[in-house]
């Protein structure tokens, strides 16, 4: 198990990348796949960090990565009010240029670009947890 | 994110170099607010060198596209990496704009 800690700071999310980058060429995890890890991490970690808290506070967010034979499991641990990512509703694609929304289309990436995707809520914290075949 | 410019004819070619994501963003739209305002009407947005778009990087995308569809521009998106294509799908938003498959045909676009 790989782990990283951040603030609720949106530069953080540089560290993120950073890790997944490093640990991505250290287990000769394709560079498709880990682009696909970094969207999903920028959508799930964004939304957390803007829309999470209610206080002014610093707090801290757990991104844990492990790999299995033929996965790559991440788990993000928050404190932040509870939301679960999995039941927001699928935004409208069929809208014209000028009816286009971007609100709601994070979140229908993250369910489209993986294989499994999950929430749960467990000791006043969010915990979401994501899949994807790696080979 | 990097962003390098280069002009043929009438044609503003970006180069955008890296990943949009919610930092990065920031760049890239301060970048199209400059096109706004030297009233450029033909642009490219190459994305050969674009690891990844994440949605905080669709909104400018749209907002490119808006705008030049307002003052009767035109924007070509060219060589999107697979992943970056994925994305456009999955958003629907490969429908809506022009993506070309390499840069010359981009170009061809505004002949």
């Amino acid at each position: 198990m790989h782990k990283i800690e951040i603030k609720n700071k949106l530069p953080e999310l540089e560290n993120v990348v950073k890790f997944l980058g490093e640990f991505g060429k250290e287990n000769n995890i394709l560079p498709k796949i880990v682009s696909i890890y970094n969207i999903v991490l920028d959508e799930i970690l964004s939304n957390t960090i803007m829309y999470g808290y209610e206080d002014k506070e610093e707090h801290t967010i757990a991104i844990e990565f492990e790999l299995s034979k033929s996965m790559l499991i991440c788990k993000v641990t928050d404190d932040a009010v509870e939301f679960d990512p999995t039941k927001v509703a699928k935004p409208d694609l069929s809208l014209d240029v000028e009816s286009k929304r971007i609100g709601g289309l994070g979140i229908h990436i993250v369910k489209k670009m993986t294989d499994y995707f999950s929430y749960k809520r467990d000791n006043n914290k969010n915990i979401v947890l994501f899949k994807k075949k790696i080979s | 994110m990097e962003i390098k410019e280069q002009k043929q004819g009438e044609i503003v070619i970006l180069d955008l170099i890296g990943q949009i994501d919610v930092n990065s963003s920031q760049e890239f739209q301060e970048k199209f607010t400059e096109i706004v305002s030297r009233k450029e009407k033909f642009v490219i947005l190459e994305c050969s060198n674009l690891s990844y778009v994440s949605s905080s990087g669709l909104r400018v995308f749209l907002m490119f596209l808006k705008h030049m569809n307002q003052i009767g521009g035109k924007l070509v998106l060219s060589t999107m990496p697979e992943v970056m294509f994925e994305v456009f799908e999955i958003s629907g938003f490969d429908s809506i704009f022009t993506i070309t498959d390499t840069l010359d045909e981009g170009i061809a676009e505004f002949n």
